[in-house]
């Protein structure tokens, strides 16, 4: 009976997205709150792909389901000791947060664009650019924060609490992803808690990926976007793919210390038909070899190169990143999907 | 309280099929698809061989992990004789438990998109007869019964014969004996 995976390329790409809008909008949050002129860039782009990422994902995920028209069953229902179920309502919560997030953080320039070329919503659209409007405020000493003097008191507590959520609740999104295949016995290559603490990560650092790729959008909508953005979302990255190497060393020798089960499991990463994807793909590629070229970039140990190669380091680490992201999904869902109970 | 379980005796199960059969035409489960199936094993080198065929299927867990995992209620244990069933009307086809199934005894049908698995008959245990798949045997493999009532033949075997259940460790409860000795 074993042999066929129930759970195909829709469940890896929306893995994938739910981790990678979950980062965006905790960076995005965090961003947003330290109000800093420099982390604006990365505050308005994290909130934009946040909800559009995670939705995308949420939609090949009721896409995959046998019955998409019922799927409004799952939010008839709450079952406590179903990841699923509990998932479904975080994603629900978390678009509507994070949708919140995003209008209250779009730039009054794009939304008076946008007026301008829709007259139906164009009152709307400039209430909301008049809110969102910034103004720099020097601070005596270090950063310039931005402050929104045409928000009234109540649309400021919106934003700001809205930004707030957007932090436990992206963790939480970014956590459960993993817990959607480490609550599952019947698999031993999941049944670990590492594997919710790798995807949280693994979430974390595709996103300053991304938002590394974007940031050149932000200069070009006149929000900061420069060095120092740069370096935070370099150091960010760095941080969290260092940290994924430090989970997939003790998930090895944990499985390969463990029951019978779990030693057969780790075959697949250690021998068998998953170990070049996971080892020369998701480690190799996706972890060490971006991790090396974000810290010559970090430390500025580029800068002698000629702008081409430059450039190449600078965006090829975050593509690097990302596709390493895609490939640890790839790898969990169907290694996981090849190992059962011995 | 009735609580339904199967005894099964692999020394006597000679891989027929004829229980798929039965289970497939009683059920009418699609083409491609089983709700039991049997497994078997050859041991030993040539010429001392040995070889073990177990029949296989839902295990009708007490706590059975496809039920916790199922987001929307529907896998559920039946009141009836803790039968683990699935409300067709109410699954969204997700497979989660088919993950989640320690015993691999669930199937997706692609055509109604939603899960499929074995019901102990439970159609025909209301009017007092057995599973099909017992009723076929030829050669008495199964017996099927209440072991909550010392009377039945099931609770007489688990009694008098030594028996083991599959993957214990999962911890889900099976309620499938199979006999050792």
């Amino acid at each position: 009976m074993h042999g066929h995976h129930e759970w195909g390329w829709m469940i890896v790409v929306y893995l994938f997205l739910g981790g990678l809008g979950a980062g965006a909008a905790v960076l995005s949050a965090i961003s947003a709150l330290t109000r800093r002129q420099v982390l604006q860039g990365i505050a308005v782009l994290g909130a934009l792909v946040a909800p559009i990422l995670v939705g995308g994902g949420t939609g090949l995920l009721v896409f995959d389901l046998g019955q998409p028209l019922r799927s409004y069953k799952l939010f008839t229902h709450l079952n406590l000791v179903s990841p699923m179920s509990i998932g479904a309502w975080l994603l629900t919560i978390f678009l509507i947060v994070a949708a919140v997030h995003a209008l209250l953080q779009l730039p009054a320039g794009w939304l008076e664009a946008l007026a301008g070329r829709s007259p139906r919503l164009a009152g709307p659209l400039r209430r909301l650019a008049e809110w969102n409007r910034t103004t720099p405020e020097t601070e005596a000493l270090g950063a310039r924060r931005v402050k929104r003097e045409g928000s009234p008191p109540s649309v400021d507590f919106l934003r700001r609490f809205s930004a707030l959520l957007c932090i436990p609740l992206g963790l939480s999104v970014g956590i459960y992803t993993g817990v959607l295949l480490g609550a599952i016995p019947a698999r031993p290559f999941w049944n670990t808690p590492m594997v919710a603490q790798l995807f949280l990560f693994s979430a974390l650092s595709t996103a300053s990926a991304l938002l590394l790729l974007l940031l050149p959008l932000a200069a070009r909508a006149r929000l900061d976007g420069g060095e120092e953005a740069v370096r935070t979302l370099l150091r960010v990255d760095l941080i969290f793919i260092f940290l994924e190497l430090f989970i997939i060393i003790p998930y090895v020798i944990h499985g390969e210390l463990s029951v019978r089960s779990a030693r057969v499991a780790l075959d697949m990463i250690t021998g068998g038909p998953y170990t070049l994807p996971f080892w020369g793909g998701v480690v190799v590629v996706g972890i060490l070899v971006p991790m090396t070229l974000e810290l010559l970039d970090l430390t500025g140990r580029t800068h002698r190169l000629a702008l081409p190669l430059k450039a190449l380091v600078h965006y090829g680490a975050p593509l690097l990143v990302l596709f390493g992201g895609y490939l640890l999904r790839w790898v969990f869902v169907h290694a996981g999907q090849d190992t059962w109970f011995v | 309280m009735a609580r339904y379980a199967m005894v099964i005796d692999p020394d006597r199960c000679v891989d027929c099929k004829a229980c798929m059969v039965a289970c497939t035409s009683e059920n009418a489960v699609p083409v491609g698809q089983h709700r039991n199936w049997v497994d078997s094993t050859t041991g030993g080198t040539f010429p001392e061989l040995r070889m073990r065929i177990e029949p296989e299927q839902c295990h009708h867990c007490d706590d059975p992990p496809c039920v916790q995992v199922c987001p929307t209620g529907a896998s559920r244990v039946s009141e009836t004789g803790g039968i683990v069933i699935i409300e067709k009307s109410d699954c969204i086809g997700c497979r989660y438990c088919m993950q989640a199934c320690p015993y691999d005894a669930r199937s997706y049908n692609e055509e109604l998109g939603v899960v499929d698995k074995c019901t102990f008959c439970s159609h025909r245990i209301l009017t007092g007869r057995d599973p099909a798949c017992v009723e076929t045997c030829p050669t008495n493999t199964r017996v099927f019964g209440d072991i909550d009532d010392p009377d039945s033949e099931a609770a007489r075997l688990l009694r008098t014969r030594t028996t083991m259940r599959k993957k214990e460790e999962a911890g889900s409860g099976p309620n499938l004996y199979y006999l050792v000795d």
